[in-house]
This record gives C-alpha cells, structure tokens and sequence, in this order.
C-alpha cells in the first residue's frame, strides 16, 4: 500500500469527528422555530376556504400544526378516513418532507417561511355528500332485545372519568346512552387509536350479543355510493385472536352490505352503490364477541367520481 | 517474552478519582433539569420504606427482624435487590439528618451520580492496566461523554450502580487469574453485583468461556514452547470458588425480604425476570408490544445513540485485538498475556448485547441494558486512539517530538467533540437524543424511533406548568406516576397546589408524552376536550416530546389561547 493509501483510513477517522460535529451543527440550525409555523399559518388562514384540507409532514410534525392551526383543524378533519370531503389540501412541511396523499403534480402554491415550506394542491370536487358521522344527531339508536327495541336516549352526560392506556375511548358527554349494560352500551363520536395508531373520526358502536344497538338515519337522498370504513381499538386488535365483527348496513330495513372485519383488517373499507335511491340507512355490528371489541364506524354518501382512498 | 503489564500508579488514581469528583460534580449541578422518572420514583418509595426498616432496626431490633415487620418495609419493589435501594435510604437518612443536599430527590439519586464517577475511575483503571494511561483516560472520557449514559447517570436507578458492579467484577476476575486474594475480591464484587441487578447472572458464563479459553491456550503453548515450560495459569477456578461461596449469600444477606421464606422467594425473583411483562418499544415506526422481538435493536440502537467517532474509534480497538488474537493463534509458541485480557473484553463487551438481541427477550428501557457493554466499548475506543496517536506520530516523525506532549491532548480533544457536543446538546432530554446515524433527532423521528420513557421530560414543563396555573390546578401526566410528578413540589420546582390526576374530565391540563403507544391519549383527550389543538408543544429540536392540552371546563389555566 502506498504511502497516502495507508494513511488515508487514519485521515478519514480524524476528518469525520469533524464531519459529525458540523452535520449535527447544521441539524440543530435547520430546525424550523415556532415562529416559522406560525408564520406558515398566518398566510394560510388568509386564504383558508371550507372544504380546504390542512397537513403536514412529515407526519412526527403533526402536533405543531395543530398548536398553530389546530382551531381549523376539526376532529373530522383530525381523524379523517380519507380525503374525499376536501377540494384544497394545505401542507406545512419541513426538511423537504411531502404529506401523505398529496397529488403528485407540483403544488399550485409554494411559500417558505423560514424552515417550514407551505403548500398547496388542488384536489378537485368533494365527493361526500353526507357526512354520517357529523349527521348522527338526525340518527335514532335502539338496543335491540327480545321485548321489542329500547330508545337509547341522546343527552349530554357529565364528562367520564378516566382516561390513558388500554382504556381504548372516552365517552364523549354527548352521546345516545342505552339502558343496559351501561358501560359499553353507549352510541357517540369518539377519536379511535385504530391499529397503525392513527386517529380515526367514527361512531363508537361496539358489538354487544343479545342486546345490539342499531343506529338509524331518516330516509335521505342516498347519492351514488356509501363510503364504509370500520375498524377496532388498536390493543384489541393487535393479538390477533378476537372474533370477527359485522357492521350490517340495511336500507329499509332490507340487508345493503356487511363489511367483515377480522382481526388484522385495520381501519377496513368498503365501497356500496346505492344507485342515486333514496331511504333510511341503519347501521347494526355483530360479534359473537363483546369483551375487547371496541368497534367503531365512519361512513359518508358520495357522488361523482371517487379521486381514490 | 511477556510484556509486563502497564504499571497502574498513583498518579493514575488520582486521575481516576479527580474524573469522578467532576462528574459527580456535573450530575449535581444539572440534576435539577430532569424530572423524576417512573422507576425513579419507585425507588424513591423503596428507599424510604427501607429507612423505616432500619429506623426500627435501631429503635427495636427484635421487632424489627420478625417476619411482618420485614415484610412491610420490603413488600415494595421486592423484584429488586434490596443493596442500591439500601444505599439510597442510607443516603435519604443522612441528608435529613445533615442536610447534604439542597434538594428533596438528590440523596437518592446521589447514589447513581457516585457510581457514575465510581465508573469514571475504575474504567480509567481497567484501560490502563491493560494498554496504557492514554488508552484509560481517553476510554474515561468516552464513557462520560455517551449521551444516554449522561442521563442516567443522573438517576436513583440501578444502571450505573450495575454497570460499576460488572466492570469491577471483570476486572477482579482478570486479576484473579493467578491471585488467591483477588478471587476472594471477585466473590466479593460478584457478591455485590447480584445484590444489585440480574444483568449479573450472566458473568460466572462469560468468566467461564474466557477461562476455558484462556486455559486451554496456555496449555497449547507450555506444549509447544517444549521441555521445562510449564502453564501459566492455573486449572483451578478459585475465582468460582469464591463467586459461587460469596455471591448467593451476600445477595440474601444486603435483601432482608429473603430472609424468610429464603426459596420461595428467591424464585419469584428468578421468574420475575425470566418471565418478564413485555411492554411498548417503537423501533423504525412500529410499535413492538410481542415477541419475536428485532434480533437488531441493540446494535442498531447501539449504533445510533453513541457517537459515532467514538464506535469508530471501538472498531479500530476491536480490529487491533483481533488481529492480534489472530496472529497468536497462528503461533502457538508466542509469548502473549496468558489471562488473555482482550478475550474477557470481547466477552464482556459482547454477551449484554447478544442477550438483549435475542428474539424472546423483553425490550424496553432504550439502551441501558445493555450498559454493562460500554466499559469495554470504551476501552476499545480507548485502544483505537492509542493507535491513532502512534500514527499520527509516527507521520510527523521528528517534528513529533515537539508535539509529543501536546498530541495526545489536541487529538483527544477534537475526537472526544462530537462526543462532548451530543451529550451537552442532550440534556435535559436524553432518552430523545439521537446521533449522527440516525440523522441525530428529526432524522431519528423520520425513522420512527422511541422518543423517551418513563415521563420524566415532564420536568421540562415546570416553569410553564407554573405560569399557566398561576392558582394551582390538576394536571393529567400521562407516563410520569404521580409520586414522581409531587416530586417536583417537593424539589421546590412547582408549587404543591398543582397536582396530578389520573381523571381526564378533572384534569385542568393533560399531557401527552409522545411515544408511538400513547397515541390513544391524544385522542381520548381530543374527544374529552373536543379539539385536536394543544396549548403547548415541548419540542426537542422541533420533534415533538409532549403536547400540553387545556380542558375547555377548566377556570384555572392562564392565558387559554382563543381560536
């Protein structure tokens, strides 16, 4: 070996202590301060429209967007199933980083505020044209047994207690509550932790043999498809060993689509033509299982083409 | 012809123990940044119980030995070895009688910090004795210097204290290979190290392959050497002996709750531990809850959470005493150390990780178990800058003499920065810091690493806790445990009129700490408060490590901010 080749490994040792402290420099430096978020979110409120969808990413960012834009940020939106209820979607990003489902056409606007880029995509027409889970207030909820059907009354509750790990939900304070087996029999938005941890917007509606709850909307307009999404608490999904659980959707009364979900599935999706009919949609799960299935749904009508999940 | 070992002097344990008083000095100075966390504030429970118990012991020894009394104080925390949680009750008792210590948690973590430096010393001793004072201080210096091993350093926990009782059996085993008096201290050390921690009862297997090794080289050589050479070591383990005699014993003597129903215990301690509960670690984006657990994650975590310059400097350390086993092996006639020090290195060194990397063994608590491993990664570091001085040296030639004196320093100064640089930037959020392989800390969030355990970042929120809550109020804390949350009052860093709750609805702030798993209480939260937005996100180079929500029902919180 000659001379420089046997020294180069010596030289490259002593040169990376100087690499690693300068990268670790420029790391720390290229951090985007608070300022530049809220700078990103000053410009944005300024042109916020309904319908307008706002992110971030990478995904680990998501807290700061919500400390600075989290009020224009609705659970909805939070624990959205996917993008279909928006036409706009916003991006605050960092180091280079794209949001997850955003077209894959350059941005139709491009700002940077210090280290946070902000963007802006068109995503074309909303296709929802209901949203099932803000409209559950329209909904009426029963507990089915064998006497004939029980009203679960809507009310607003005194907050529940409790709260952290392995408690799956909180009831929320406005929600159908039945009358028996009071603790799990309740029908109510809720934010779930579905089995890739995200949060997802649905109905809390758990399986409860013997005694099912059925939700039931007023006959409506029904578009031309029903957009299903259901999934369980992520702790009861994650060993693989619970039953399977059926959200049965009727229309009518008569049977329209059961979406069959197995342990495993995730947060599952179901597409239904529902060919521009109209009629009263109920929604019912089943499981020969009720401990540790905490189930929940999320469904919309649509019209018009579907941009995709 | 053997080379003698290098002399360890004087000198070199007043370098030892002038590295120990700093450190010990450092961890003082910046304890107070960190909260306590969970386990600490177990600990903190246990210490104080077992001060009871020697409080009784004084008062009324009769009483004190019967059954029921023992069992109360040492009920607590009795999957643990009662000698650290002694230590931190000797140290409780004698702060409020002296009062030592300007705060209510430092006599117990005080503990931790003195065998932090302990480690310092023994470390610097241990590198020296085998290859050099400049080969001692320098791996010294990388221990104190590793970013995880700074914080937990700060800590009434065992990891420091175990990682000193390891390194001190290693190096009395070593010893003891041709001396009676050191296997009497080996069984001593080995004594006190499985009064410690478990991570102990892997050493009498790592002893025995290193000798057995050792032993049979020696013989190879003695036969080829030829006529008159007789073996160097001697086939007789007196440093088993020792273990075997003092070790279990000095284990149920330092525990009080062994010394009823001795067997039965001690096998709940063993099953314990060898059915350990598995728990959540996030690891490239997945949250692992379940075995088979990834064969990767120590080395990996190894990889990215030490300097990188300083797990270089260990690999050209490693290489140099391969190579030189090597060439050994090669001749059988050659002289060489006959107790084989870098074997015992790499045993050291490598079974804590191999442990930990097996499939079924639980994972959590990051990177410190696997503590043990470091002394001797240092020492290879240590060993790697040795040579690199002799290169560079040799380089200069005779314009090295008049750097001779200068080199060593201005060498290990600029290799020892980035190690200097990451620990100084990671506090107080040292279970978050992330090194150059990661991307250091955004790029070790982009892969989807563990962010903290345990909750203790929620120190960090002090001063906010304090301005929002200007009347006191309940704050939901998430990982930390409530004692470890009052703690904060009693260390003067809040007011004791905010206080923890487990209740959601109750609670006037509510912290998530962000971990993988703790996503679900974000999201309880965003349902209880009906609003996804936090009133405060502590961030840690822009990655998120706690958002603090305010409860809409709540009149306490200052300065709620409006949408």
């Amino acid at each position: 070996m000659s001379g420089l080749a046997s020294k180069l490994p010596w030289l490259a040792l002593l040169v990376f202590a100087g690499v690693e402290v300068t990268s670790h420099a420029v790391t720390r430096a290229r951090v985007a301060s608070d300022s530049d978020f809220e700078a990103a979110a000053r410009s944005l409120r300024a042109e916020l429209k309904p319908r307008d969808l706002i992110t971030s990413a990478p995904d680990w960012t998501d807290p700061r967007l919500r400390l600075v834009l989290g009020d224009a940020i609705d659970l909805a939106m939070a624990g959205r199933s996917d993008d279909a209820a928006y036409e706009r979607m916003w991006s605050l990003s960092i180091r280079g980083a794209r949001p997850a489902g955003a077209p894959a056409t350059a941005p139709e606007l491009s700002r940077r505020f210090g280290g946070v880029t902000l963007e802006r995509w068109s995503l074309g027409p909303s296709t929802v044209q209901t949203d099932l889970v803000a409209e559950l207030w329209s909904a009426k909820v029963e507990q089915l047994q064998a006497g004939g059907p029980q009203d679960c009354r809507q009310a607003q509750h005194p907050a529940a207690r409790g709260g952290g790990l392995g408690r799956a939900v909180v009831p929320p304070q406005r929600r159908f509550q039945c009358p028996k087996q009071r603790e799990q029999a309740w029908v109510g938005p809720v934010v779930l932790e579905d089995l890739e941890l995200s949060p997802r917007h649905c109905v809390h509606h758990r399986p409860l043999p013997g005694a099912p709850l059925r939700v039931q909307y007023p006959a409506q307009e029904l578009g031309e498809r029903l957009a299903l999404y259901g999934g369980l608490y992520y702790e009861d999904e994650r060993m693989g060993q619970g039953a399977d659980v059926e959200l049965r959707v009727a229309l009518d009364g008569q049977p329209l689509a059961t979406l069959k979900h197995r342990d495993g599935d995730g947060w599952k999706r179901m597409m239904v033509e529902t060919g521009g009919r109209r009629g009263a949609l109920s929604f019912e799960v089943h499981s020969r299982q009720q401990q540790r299935r905490t189930f929940c749904w999320a469904a919309s009508i649509r019209r018009g083409e579907e941009r995709g999940p | 012809m053997t080379l003698p070992p290098p002399a360890v002097e004087r000198r070199d344990h007043a370098i030892g123990a002038l590295l120990c008083v700093l450190y010990v000095a450092l961890l003082l100075l910046t304890a107070s940044d960190l909260g306590l966390a969970r386990d600490e504030s177990m600990y903190v429970h246990a210490a104080e119980s077992y001060a009871g118990w020697f409080e009784r012991l004084f008062a009324d020894p009769g009483a004190a030995l019967t059954q029921p009394v023992i069992d109360h104080h040492y009920r607590v925390n009795h999957e643990h070895p009662a000698l650290v949680k002694t230590l931190f009750a000797f140290a409780y008792l004698a702060d409020r009688e002296l009062s030592l210590f300007t705060r209510h948690s430092l006599p117990f973590r005080f503990v931790g910090m003195l065998s932090a430096g302990l480690l310092l010393w023994l470390v610097h001793i241990f590198g020296a004795r085998l290859y050099g004072r400049r080969v001692g201080l320098f791996a010294a210096l990388c221990m104190a210097l590793m970013p995880r091993v700074f914080y937990h350093a700060h800590l009434d926990a065992f990891d420091l204290p175990i990682t000193l009782a390891v390194t001190a059996v290693g190096y009395c085993y070593l010893r003891a290979l041709n001396s009676l008096r050191w296997s009497v201290l080996t069984g001593l050390c080995f004594g006190l190290a499985l009064s410690t921690k478990h991570n102990s009862w892997i050493l009498p297997g790592i002893f025995a392959i290193h000798f057995a090794i050792a032993v049979a080289l020696d013989r190879r050589r003695a036969r080829h050497v030829g006529t008159g050479a007789v073996p160097r070591l001697g086939a007789r383990p007196d440093w088993l002996i020792a273990m075997v005699l003092l070790g279990p014993p000095m284990l149920v003597g330092s525990w009080p709750w062994m010394w009823h129903d001795t067997l039965s215990r001690l096998n709940a301690y063993a099953a314990f531990h060898l059915h350990h509960d598995y728990y959540n670690i996030a690891y490239f984006g997945e949250n692992h809850f379940w075995p088979p657990f990834p064969i990767s994650f120590p080395w990996v975590m190894t990889l990215y959470t030490v300097p990188v310059t300083t797990l270089l400097l260990a690999a050209v350390g490693l290489t140099l005493v391969i190579r030189g086993r090597l060439a050994a092996l090669r001749d059988p006639a050659a002289d060489h150390d006959p107790k084989q020090p870098a074997v015992l290195l790499l045993g050291l060194l490598l079974a804590p990780l191999v442990l930990i990397s097996l499939p079924s063994t639980p994972i959590f608590g990051g990177t410190k178990h696997w503590f043990t491993a470091y002394p001797f990664l240092a020492i290879l570091a240590g060993l790697g800058f040795d040579r690199l001085l002799e290169v560079v040296g040799a380089w200069l030639g005779e314009r090295s003499a008049r750097w001779r004196r200068a080199l060593p320093a201005l060498i290990g100064s600029w290799l020892l920065l980035p190690a200097a640089v990451e620990t100084a930037h990671s506090h107080p959020f040292g279970l978050s810091h992330y090194g150059f392989a990661a991307g250091f800390v955004p790029g070790s969030a982009d892969r989807g690493m563990n962010r903290q355990f345990w909750g203790f970042t929620t120190g960090s929120l002090a001063p906010f806790l304090y301005e929002t809550l200007p009347q006191g109020g309940r704050v939901y804390v998430c990982d930390m445990t409530h004692a470890a949350f009052r703690q904060l009052a009693h260390d003067g860093l809040l007011p004791d009129n905010i206080v923890p709750t487990a209740d959601l609805a109750r609670a006037d702030l509510a912290l998530v700490h962000h971990e993988h798993h703790f996503a679900e209480v974000d999201y309880q939260i965003w349902t209880s408060f009906g609003s996804s937005q936090p009133l405060k996100v502590l961030s840690y180079d822009g990655v998120p490590i706690i958002s603090v929500y305010a409860n809409p029902a709540s009149g306490a919180v200052s300065g709620l901010k409006g949408p």
